[in-house]
């Protein structure tokens, strides 16, 4: 079979290649049509593949996210400028009142109490990050913490009566808080409240009267301390304050947990304290809050205002802005037109009519200009996120100067790539196109043509590789492993693509673009060489219709059906077998379990017991007896295998089934003896026959030489008498040969001959033989040249049969060679054979093919008129075939070659058992 | 002269046996079976019997087997069985020849000369001579350099001779034809070839009666050649 193995080789590597190809152009497309841009909120990335193609710049997608994008940034940064400029400059002494700034980013509470810190500390303690100290406190200590308040002002009655905590109306610091209760570098905060004199309860205070206060006074008194307290945690922790937590201690007492807010920087009034500016927990808490969320806004702000401020400054952008509006300080403008800036409202609306594209945009006036994709909607969304630096009289104008002139922006680095790439990829598409069709192609080629191949004769057949050999459902699973692998790649790659622009990495790796390429090329290897794999495979599979037939399915299938017909045919031995045998089981385990329930009745247990060893017992003889008949049957057909034919097995001392087959195993046996013992008669019959036939020609033979003899004795001269004599003379001598040849030709076709084979060297029985014919060829006129006379070439074989093998040679040779030519006998050693040659030419024309000499009575002169008996060749070629030679002659016009070659002696060969020469039954 | 017996169930054989054996001069007794080569015996003076091994009523092993009860006379017997273990039958039940059928006339007669020498005149041999050696009827003088055959001079070439000499002084060994020529010629036996060959088969051809089954110098195929003891 010729496999076309390298050539489908080739054109599957071409394909791979192909698929790194084209999944390079892929890569060149994706990796390389992307703009970063520097927005507000970081780099962003945007596709120009597959989104804009064949557009112009800007009426693309990226042009209107640039634009939305920008739109976005210049809302966040004039709302930014507000907060933390004053007349268009930054002003790092600008004065944040925490709780009121908290309001507008909508982070405060409720604080009823705030703070005012400097600009320029805030942003620096949100740079350094803001820190707390954790405290932990007893409930005494957290509920007098700013004070003392348990006064029947900060109390009142529930509609149960029962005494409820209402506020902390009144609170006063008490003077023996002890020293430890304020921690290192606090100054106690409450100062105001010591100077002053102890409120009367005469007096109506806090929407309670006099009566009300005299009233929760007495109830106060039915209270102990602590229970007060516990009242005023109570209302503490109602107020949801986020961090404060409680634990119980072992003791059952309680203690508090509070992060306080280490104050980096000192308040506008110089307090270093947040303490100072609250008077109870939640009111601190809640400053605390609105602090950390002013702090991080502005920091975060603040690092936007960096970016933002710079990129959309007016010598840096071609993006156009002007915002103004009307607050409580008068009109207020931000723009990067300074030119503008002072300009009436109508006239910056003109110049920013001039832009390609622009947006101008009145909330107020419901006016909104605009050539862009960008909606009404959308815009007001913006704002709406800084609803608070927006009053209702803003008015904002945009624009962008489609020239560019400002080198750098995201416009213009946008506009750059897009000039660049957009061109090309109709291109790199059409390579992509040409590269996936030639891939297609070889393909269908590769498809139509797999698995076939031509076999010896020519003949085109479907040939399967050894892995398209393993179980189908295997392959399917190993396919769906390639898809997964390819699916996982697929995501690989797109997150590769998507992150273009990025530096990402992968299991470690920084990606380099070097990377990124070879990625997408080794995708599109892999890809290939999966396809190549499974799809071939199935191909092949399907051609060579194996799909079936080497699944699992089928395996199982076939092993099912199989057993089922080994039991269907084996009906008989499973429910003689296999019946009893569970039923035996069974019993068994019936007996266990009825002796395990009759194990409080020890009686019947031991009794139940010893019948079921008994039975066991039983069973276990019967079956070991079983055996031991199965094996002296087994034994019995050896020995008549081995000959004794006469052997009989006792039938009667088997049982069962074992009997049937003892009966059968006899009947063999005779039948085998009656057919030995007929055969023998036959042989000795033939070979009677052939004795006796030949012996009774020989005898009047004998008389007919006798006669013969005397009659030439008697010198009769007068012809043709004397040639008379002659013809029977020479006619009785052959009648002699004949009957002694045919003897030996039906003895040895009847293998009636026995051979004493052993180590014999042929060379020497050629040399032999050449000098006992050395002077009939002599006669004849023939030359023999043995050349290899000196060669010792052993081979084992009877001495006395070999000789007549070569006698007869040798006779044909004189009786047939032409006068006066030479008669070749080569002797070669090949590959353990010993070779001996005899070659001659041939007196007379031979009209007849070589196998025909070695048939019996056949000669070469058809007349028969020469001597011989025509047995010479078939007694020679049959007593090499007997001692295991080969007999071939070959006939070349008239070159009469005949080749005997044998095995070359060796020791083991001695040891291998005889031939089967067959005993001759010669012992009359 | 002497007396032969001839012993066959056919006549003609008998009296063609006859016939040969009175042209060199031999009173020939003449009988038909087992039984009346028995009672010849008995009745005359018999020197050598030729006697058929299948006959009606005795047959030639039987008759063998009781005549070697009282004498020694050479036996020859004919026999149409070809095979070698006839032959060594014959031969071991006490034979002193073993011709088969169809046989040569004139090889019978030789043989019975043969026989008769030997049984009438060797007992004289003088065994004791160092250089004479003996294998039945071949006796070789390497004192005289003379060969006899049954008391016949045979004449050989010098090679001949040695070749002859070397088997008889070491009766039973095989030689090859390498050995034989090695030993005669005292050179290496390379292009020994078929001369040794040749000379044997002149040898058998000068001491043989019949040289296709020789008596005395044997060939043992593909091995060499050897005398055996007798």
């Amino acid at each position: 079979m010729k496999k076309p193995t390298f050539k489908r080789l080739i054109l599957g590597l071409v394909q791979h290649i192909l698929a790194a190809g084209i999944m390079l152009a892929v890569a060149a497309l994706l990796l390389n049509s992307y703009v970063a841009v520097n927005s507000i909120d970081g780099t962003k990335v945007y596709k120009i593949f597959p989104v804009d193609v064949g557009l112009e710049f800007e009426e693309s997608d990226i042009y209107h996210d640039l634009f939305r994008n920008a739109v976005s940034d210049i809302t966040q940064l004039v709302a930014i400028k507000g907060q933390l400029e004053t007349n268009g400059v930054f002003d790092p002494s600008k004065q944040i009142d925490v709780t009121a700034y908290a309001g507008e980013i909508g982070a405060d509470k409720g604080c009823s109490v705030s703070a005012v810190y400097e600009l320029d500390n805030i942003i620096k303690w949100g740079r350094y990050g803001v820190e707390y100290t954790n405290r932990f406190l007893s409930m005494s200590d957290f509920v007098n913490y700013f004070g003392y308040c348990i006064y029947p002002e900060n109390f009142k009655l529930d509609e149960y009566g029962q005494l409820v905590f209402d506020d902390f109306n009144r609170v006063e610091e008490v003077t023996d808080i002890p020293e430890g209760e304020n921690q290192t570098g606090e100054e106690t905060g409450q100062e105001e409240g010591t100077g002053e004199p102890e409120a009367s309860l005469t007096k109506e205070r806090f929407g309670k009267s006099v009566e009300e206060l005299a009233a929760l006074t007495d109830k106060l008194a039915e209270y102990t301390e602590e229970q007060l307290e516990d009242l005023v945690f109570s209302y503490i922790m109602a107020k949801n304050l986020d961090h404060v937590d409680v634990s119980r201690e072992d003791d059952g007492s309680w203690v508090i947990f509070v992060p306080m807010l280490n104050c980096r920087y000192t308040t506008a009034d110089g307090e270093r304290l947040l303490t100072n500016y609250a008077d109870n927990w939640i009111d601190y808490m809640q400053l605390q809050e609105n602090t950390v969320a002013v702090i991080n806004d502005i920091t975060m702000n603040y690092q936007r205002y960096q970016i933002c401020n710079e990129a959309y400054k007016e010598e840096n952008s071609n993006v156009k802005y002007m915002v103004r509006m009307m607050t409580d300080d008068g009109i207020c403008t931000y723009t990067n037109r300074s030119d503008l800036m002072e300009a009436e409202d109508d006239f910056v609306t003109e110049s920013f009519n001039e832009y390609r594209w622009y947006l101008i945009y009145y909330p107020e006036n419901l006016v909104f200009m605009g050539n862009t994709i960008l909606s009404e909607e959308e815009i007001d969304a913006y704002i709406s996120t800084y609803r608070y630096a927006y009053p209702d009289t803003t008015h904002i104008w945009l624009g962008v100067d489609s020239n560019y002139d400002n080198v750098g922006d995201a416009f213009y680095a946008a506009h750059e790539v897009y000039q660049k790439i957009v061109p090309n990829m109709n291109r790199i598409m059409a390579l992509m196109g040409f590269l996936a069709a030639v891939w297609v192609g070889l393909g269908i080629y590769l498809t139509v043509n797999a698995g076939a191949a031509v076999s010896e004769n020519g003949e085109q057949i479907w040939y399967l590789n050894r892995h398209d050999r393993i179980w189908t459902e295997l392959a399917f699973v190993f396919a769906a492993g390639l898809v997964y692998g390819g699916l996982f790649g697929y995501r690989i790659l797109i997150g590769i693509a998507q992150s273009a622009g990025e530096d990402p990495q992968l299991l470690g790796i920084q990606l380099t673009r070097l990377y990124r390429y070879g990625l997408f090329a080794l995708y599109g290897v892999y890809v290939s060489i999966a396809f190549d794999l499974a799809w071939y495979s199935l191909v092949r599979r399907i051609k060579a219709n194996n799909l079936w037939s080497d699944s699992f399915l089928h395996f199982v299938c076939r092993g099912l059906s199989n057993s089922t017909r080994f039991i269907f045919r084996h009906k008989n031995t499973i429910i003689s077998t296999l019946l009893p045998y569970n039923v035996f089981l069974f019993l068994n385990l019936a007996g266990i379990v009825a002796a395990y329930v009759l194990r409080e009745q020890k009686l019947y247990m031991l009794l139940l017991l010893a019948v079921m060893a008994a039975v066991d017992g039983i069973v276990g003889i019967l079956m070991l007896r079983r055996s031991a008949e199965q094996t002296e049957i087994t034994e019995g057909i050896k020995k008549i295998r081995d000959g004794e034919v006469g052997f009989k097995l006792d039938s009667d001392a088997f049982h069962g089934s074992n009997k049937e087959l003892a009966d059968a195993v006899n009947n063999i046996g005779e039948g085998i003896s009656k057919a030995v013992s007929t055969s023998m008669k036959d042989e000795q019959l033939k070979t009677d026959l052939i004795t006796n036939v030949s012996h009774d020609i020989k005898t009047p033979l004998t008389s007919l030489i006798n006669y013969v003899g005397l009659l030439k004795r008697l010198k009769i001269e007068e012809e043709p008498a004397r040639g008379y004599i002659e013809i029977l003379d020479s006619k009785s001598q052959r009648l002699k040969q004949l009957t002694d040849d045919l003897v030996e030709a039906s003895k040895i076709s009847s293998g009636n001959i026995e051979l004493k084979k052993e180590k014999l060297n042929l060379t020497e029985l050629v040399n032999q033989g050449i000098g006992e014919f050395s002077e009939r060829m002599e006669e004849c006129g023939l030359q023999v040249i043995f050349e290899e006379s000196d060669l010792t070439a052993y081979i084992y074989a009877d001495s006395s049969r070999m000789w007549r093998v070569v006698e007869n040679l040798f006779n044909n040779v004189c009786k047939y060679a032409m006068e006066g030519t030479r008669v070749y006998i080569d002797m070669a050693k090949w590959q353990d054979q010993v070779r001996l040659s005899v070659k001659n030419i041939s007196r007379q024309q031979m009209h007849v093919k070589s196998e025909d000499l070695t048939e019996r009575f056949f000669r070469g002169d058809t007349s028969r008129t020469t001597e011989g008996s025509g047995l010479g060749l078939y007694i020679a070629k049959s007593l090499v075939q007997v001692q295991g030679g080969t007999f071939e002659i070959f006939l070349d016009g008239d070159l009469f070659k005949t080749v005997l070659s044998f095995s070359e002696y060796s020791e083991e060969a001695e040891g291998l058992p005889e031939e089967p020469a067959r005993e001759g039954t010669d012992d009359r | 002269m002497a007396n032969i017996l001839v012993c066959d169930d056919d006549r003609e054989i008998v009296d063609a046996i006859e016939i040969y054996l009175n042209q060199d001069g031999y009173q020939i007794f003449k009988a038909y079976d087992g039984a009346q080569a028995m009672e010849l015996l008995k009745k005359e003076e018999i020197h050598l019997l030729v006697m058929d091994v299948m006959m009606p009523k005795l047959d030639g092993i039987r008759a063998t087997l009781k005549i070697r009860e009282y004498s020694s006379i050479p036996i020859i017997m004919l026999s149409a069985k070809s095979e070698d273990t006839d032959k060594i039958l014959g031969l071991n039940i006490g034979a002193d020849d073993y011709i088969t059928k169809p046989f040569n006339p004139l090889e019978l007669v030789a043989r019975v000369k043969s026989n008769l020498r030997r049984y009438t005149s060797l007992g004289s041999l003088n065994a004791e001579n160092k250089s004479v050696y003996q294998a039945g009827g071949l006796v070789i003088n390497d004192d005289t350099k003379q060969v006899t055959v049954d008391g016949e001079p045979v004449k050989m070439t010098p090679i001949e001779y040695n070749i002859l000499l070397l088997l008889m002084k070491n009766q039973g060994r095989v030689f090859s034809i390498d050995q034989i020529y090695e030993s005669i010629w005292n050179e290496d036996a390379i292009g020994a070839d078929n001369t040794v060959a040749v000379h044997i088969r002149h040898i058998r051809e000068k001491i043989e009666i019949n040289p296709r089954e020789p008596r005395y110098l044997k060939v043992v195929w593909g091995v060499g050649y050897k005398i055996d003891k007798q």
